[in-house]
């Protein structure tokens, strides 16, 4: 109800873009002009490129409707095998419009691993026999507008043909009242409003629960000029896409910001694109709004409301072969990082989400900074418990660290309501950490990546025997190990259509011929730590024929060979 | 330069142009020839519907208008004809109907019928007053091919496929599309192959009939393998055909209902993947306009509706009121079409996900109808009895014979097969089961597009009802204007206004002060429910129904005229101007 009210009282006030455009720089921490802008990012990639020649590449997934780069950063050692065929760690920040941590955190991690190269030599084992892709910000024209529109909060980028509304749809804006360039919240004292200051914590409001003897004193709504136009008319996408509900896994059809239909964005779609092509990604980390690090998912979730009915043979959890990967994963991260807080779900129709459900790859996602757990002992209540209310908590959590991430209630004036107060959280403050904060996250994480980058699967060829049985008859053997921490494929991922199994070709030769075992035979899935499979083939042919074994492992090395001598 | 005489000569040779147009009747005069020639007993591969769509365009400039929407994954040019009268307005403005075919590539005829529907319009235009209507007040979009490699596929080559021809790796051997079918004795189709090894087989020949195999019995030998469709194993695995081209399904490619293909067979990565549903979507996207769609496939005889699944927004239907239109439209199109059923896709076909229908319903707000052309039954007579004069089994070969004098099948013939040695190749003709026979092409294309004319024809059309102003004091007025639509469609479906695909109908006063304004209710609309904001533009979410009307009341202070403007998405904008007095 309380967020319904947000959405259905938003205001008009295309007139003050132009204001705070312009406006002067904020007060406080946790602003996001303090992260970079999108030239900033560009010089910012561009250098990296410049000092890691050796082991860096720059190049562009896409432009957006705005003519900017989606970056892509190629981070592997470019002596040896091709990068592209190396098994790879996809890196994706960036996606909700306002979360500039993550572009940050990723931005890090290129950094560590590109000057750690030399005397690390995990680092160095990682870009020398894996490939680190990362794409730093995967949206950034919504970056850009939350740089020019810092007193917004905007997890959505614009859409095209909507530029002159900022992208935005007129309801959804607000217009600064107070002055102090932030459009925060306004309540308006009205016998008729259903909300009240919540009696634990009065600076939150809440909706009066009139079973409990309790009286609503207030309207609350975006802080804005013209309450009144709450009927304008939002047609379905057109107004501005969130490109981490823009994916097909529990896509919320018809919602606000999800854009028109699936994949419909650019962005969206050149991302979905490179995870298919580049056949060697195997595992992908994002950095969103969305966690399952902090937390591992749990065995049974509950689908986001408004997630469309789907058949009974759609997962809508991991299957519990892959969850125990997950977990283990999970307890790596808070070992190795020791970051504590809430997870954050907000996963319908995230890109982390079609990773694992769609493509059937490991898919790791963390917003790298959020709500801090509370510290043990129980402080910020009035009793000094701990406050169960998620935004209590944010409260009480700027209080200790003494950061201002909420405006308090202050008289200002409205042009038709009159009397009004105007306050709430600061926006993006419960998004972004304090800029102070954002070396040692982004170090932890990229830590973790590290770590994950060097656990993806990677199959050799082994044990590779002829064994002549007479009269031109051999029996051909030979094992395909993977040494690595993950299989080379989910248990899901096994079901894809898309997904090529394990594929070993004893390959055709002149006079030879295959008396058992298809030239071609194909596993699913082998695990790591060891897991193998064998295959054998009894043909016919003059002794001294050659040919050789082809092993195709998409996503765990390549294309292998091993030399076959019929004697 | 331009001389007296050359003015003179374009002045006869417009008037020659003007005359021709104005004879050309040959539907209601069927003595006369028509403008264009086109034939309706044969097939066209994408070369000659660009010359018939191109032809079509230079004898009616007027009004048709020939646009590429792109090119296919092959590169051959997705045409669109739109066809419109610019003398009553753009075809932006009107209810437009839209029609696509042949999104699968061996689902042929659907351009035939697409051709013939414009070749109809146009040569009738002036003979027939019901087609200058729908001429001069409906937009038309005609896609005669969404698929024109598919198509031209199947003609050249006849595959049996559906897909479009992006070369692809379904054996998973890591190349593409290296081991097709293949036309082993150039006759321009692939057919069956059979060997034979006396005793050693699966099938013997039917005492039925010499050109039938049947099974042997278990525990028994027959005289024959069958090997399956003409190839050769191209890339030596080991298997023949098994990496043709393409391998999915356009049709599982829109974007409502959607689901990957480890749940629908068909679908890619994400919907409008392909070039050839991208550059669709994309002009439907951009064509709100659009009120009706159909989708030509074959065979069966079904005109199906959406929607796709039984899970479709948990209830497997759409809402009762948008039912209502469907069953209105399709029950009396299948009286159009015999041998036709009027059907839902999921319960009485089988389950598609991400098809045209959905998306076109939900997104679009557009009343969709995909027609599986020709049914199998307008061949075969309705006196054929299992028990009858000939036997079951023979039921194909009887028509075969009787009605096509053979052409339909090719018999056992030898072949030197590289891999396989001495074969013999035959079996059923492509030009068997699902294309029409060319005798019977033009009645289904003339019966379809009727269906698709009458579905035209029932696009919401606004007009303005009963107008009222009444004096209440001085320069106070009440005003009550009253919105028809006369046809059966909405002009919003209630699928758009749940999810709010679209802008709403809006009913606006201007040129004089609004106090307030709303719905007129009341039972002899004496009162009206005012809306909360904005007064002088009132928002009909629902549109206005089929075959239904609605009033507006304001209240209003002001002198001379104002003005009331109804604009909606489907239904187009319409104005009047009215004194205060």
């Amino acid at each position: 109800m309380y967020r319904y009210s947000l959405r259905a009282c938003a205001l008009l006030a295309v007139c003050i873009i132009a204001v705070t455009a312009g406006a002067p720089t904020m007060r406080a921490q946790a602003s996001t002009d303090q992260y970079l802008n999108y030239e900033g990012l560009t010089s910012a990639l561009r250098a990296l490129v410049a000092a890691h020649g050796a082991r860096a590449t720059l190049t562009s997934l896409t432009k957006t409707d705005a003519g900017r780069d989606v970056w892509l950063l190629t981070v592997a050692n470019k002596q040896g095998t091709d990068p592209q065929t190396r098994p790879a760690l996809l890196i994706v920040a960036n996606l909700e419009a306002n979360h500039l941590i993550g572009g940050s955190a990723a931005i890090a991690t290129a950094e560590q691993l590109l000057s750690g190269y030399a005397a690390n030599a995990d680092i160095k084992k990682l870009l020398d026999e894996y490939t680190i892709y990362i794409v730093p910000r995967a949206n950034p024209d919504g970056a850009e507008l939350v740089s020019t529109m810092r007193g917004y909060e905007i997890a959505h980028k614009p859409i095209k043909g909507e530029e002159a509304k900022g992208g935005l749809n007129v309801r959804e804006l607000g217009a600064d009242l107070n002055g102090d360039s932030l459009i925060t919240l306004m309540r308006v004292p009205d016998v008729t409003g259903t909300m009240m200051a919540d009696p634990a914590e009065p600076r939150l409001m809440r909706e009066a629960n009139r079973a409990r003897a309790e009286r609503g004193r207030y309207m609350v709504m975006v802080e804005g000029i013209d309450p009144a136009n709450v009927s304008a008319f939002v047609s379905m996408g057109t107004d501005g896409v969130n490109l981490n509900r823009n994916f097909q896994h529990e896509y919320l059809y018809f919602q606000p910001h999800v854009g028109p239909h699936m994949v419909s964005e650019v962005e969206s779609r050149a991302l979905v694109d490179f995870v298919y092509d580049r056949t060697n990604i195997a595992a992908v980390l994002t950095f969103s709004a969305y966690d399952n690090l902090r937390t591992a998912p749990p065995a049974q979730r509950q689908p986001a409301t408004g997630v469309q009915g789907n058949p009974p043979n759609v997962p809508t959890n991991l299957l519990p072969q892959d969850r125990a990967y997950f977990e283990f994963v999970s307890q790596k991260f808070n070992e190795m990082t020791n970051l504590r807080g809430t997870g954050a779900e907000n996963e319908a129709g995230s890109f982390a989400q079609f990773v694992y459900y769609q493509m059937g790859l490991p898919s790791f996602t963390t917003p790298v900074w959020t709500l801090p757990a509370p510290a043990t002992g129980g402080a910020g209540g009035p009793g000094g418990a701990a406050p169960t209310n998620r935004d209590a908590r944010w409260l009480a959590h700027f209080d200790t660290a003494k950061t201002t991430g909420f405006v308090n209630w202050t008289p200002a004036k409205h042009p038709t309501l009159g009397d009004v107060e105007v306050g709430g959280f600061v926006p993006n403050a419960r998004v972004n950490p304090p800029v102070g904060d954002v070396a040692a996250l982004a170090k932890s994480h990229a830590d973790f990546a590290t770590w994950l980058g060097q656990q993806l699967p990677k199959v050799e060829v082994t044990d590779t025997t002829v064994e002549a049985k007479g009269d031109g008859v051999f029996q051909v053997t030979t094992t395909v190990v993977n040494d690595k921490y993950f299989p080379t494929q989910m248990a899901l991922g096994a079901r894809m259509r898309f997904n090529r199994p394990i594929t070993v070709r004893l390959m055709p030769a002149a006079g030879m011929t295959v008396l058992s075992g298809n030239i071609q035979q194909q596993t699913p899935r082998i695990d790591g730590m060891g897991g193998r499979q064998t295959y054998t083939w009894l043909v016919q042919a003059t002794a001294g024929t050659t040919t050789r074994i082809e092993v195709h492992a998409e996503r765990a090395g390549g294309l292998l060979t091993s030399p076959v001598t019929l004697r | 330069m331009t001389t007296l005489t050359s003015r003179l000569l374009c002045s006869a040779l417009c008037a020659l142009v003007f005359t021709s147009t104005a004879s050309a009747q040959m539907f209601a005069k069927p003595d006369r020839e028509p403008k264009v020639s086109l034939r309706f007993d044969r097939y066209y591969d994408h070369a000659g519907i660009t010359d018939a769509v191109q032809r079509l365009q230079k004898a009616f400039p007027k009004f048709l208008t020939l646009q590429s929407l792109g090119k296919s994954v092959e590169g051959r040019d997705l045409w669109i004809v739109i066809v419109n009268n610019p003398d009553t307005g753009a075809h932006t403005t009107k209810a437009a109907f839209w029609a696509d075919a042949n999104i699968h590539g061996n689902e042929i005829q659907g351009a035939e019928v697409n051709l013939y529907l414009l070749w109809f319009l146009m040569e009738n235009y002036d003979a027939l007053p019901m087609v200058k209507d729908l001429v001069d007040r409906r937009a038309f979009y005609i896609v005669p091919t969404m698929n024109p490699d598919g198509r031209d596929n199947f003609l050249k080559t006849g595959g049996p496929s559906r897909s479009g021809m992006k070369p692809n790796d379904n054996d998973g051997d890591g190349r593409l599309s290296e081991d097709t079918s293949d036309d082993l004795n150039g006759d321009g189709e692939i057919h069956q192959m059979r060997k034979h090894v006396p005793g050693q087989g699966t099938h013997v020949i039917s005492p039925v009939d010499p050109r039938l195999m049947v099974v042997t019995p278990a525990g028994t030998r027959g005289d024959y393998i069958m090997l399956g469709s003409e190839g050769r194993d191209l890339d030596g695995d080991g298997r023949r055909g098994e990496d043709p081209k393409g391998g999915y399904d356009m049709n599982r490619d829109f974007p409502s209902d959607w689901q990957p293909a480890h749940i629908q067979g068909g679908a890619n990565r994400y919907p409008f993947s392909w070039p050839e549903t991208r550059a669709v979507g994309d002009w439907l996207k951009a064509h709100p306009n659009i009120a009706a769609v159909q989708s030509w496939h074959n065979s069966g005889g079904m005109i199906l509706r959406g929607p796709g699944s039984e899970y479709y927004k948990r209830t497997g239907n759409y809402t009762n009121r948008d039912n209502a239109t469907y069953e209105y439209l399709g029950t009396r199109g299948a009286l159009i079409l015999p041998y036709y059923r009027y059907m839902t896709v999921w319960r009485d076909l089988y389950t598609v996900y991400g098809g045209t229908l959905d998306w076109a319903h939900d997104a679009l707000g557009a009343v969709a109808f995909t027609n599986e052309l020709w049914s199998s039954s307008q061949l075969y007579s309705e006196a054929w009895k299992p028990d009858g004069p000939v036997p079951q089994e023979m039921q194909q070969l009887f028509f075969n014979d009787k009605l096509g004098m053979g052409a339909w099948w090719k018999n056992w013939t030898a072949f030197t097969h590289p891999e396989l040695g001495d074969i013999e190749i035959g079996g059923f003709s492509k030009w068997f089961g699902r294309t029409t026979p060319p005798f019977m092409l033009q009645e289904l294309a003339h019966r379809n597009t009727m269906f698709a004319l009458f579905h035209a024809d029932e696009m919401p059309l606004l007009e303005f009802g009963d107008l009222k102003v009444t004096k209440l004091s001085g320069n106070t007025w009440h005003v009550t204007a009253e919105i028809k639509n006369t046809k059966a469609i909405p002009s919003r479906i209630e699928a758009a206004e749940i999810y709010n695909s679209g802008r709403p109908d809006t009913f606006t006063l201007s040129g004089a002060t609004v106090q307030a304004g709303g719905l007129t209710t009341g039972p002899q609309g004496e009162t009206f429910t005012p809306q909360a904001t904005t007064p002088n533009r009132i928002e009909l979410r629902s549109g206005i129904a089929g075959r239904s009307r609605a009033s507006v009341t304001w209240i209003v202070t002001g002198t001379g005229s104002i003005t009331l403007e109804y604009a909606s998405v489907k239904g187009g904008i319409h104005k009047r101007t009215v004194e205060l007095r």
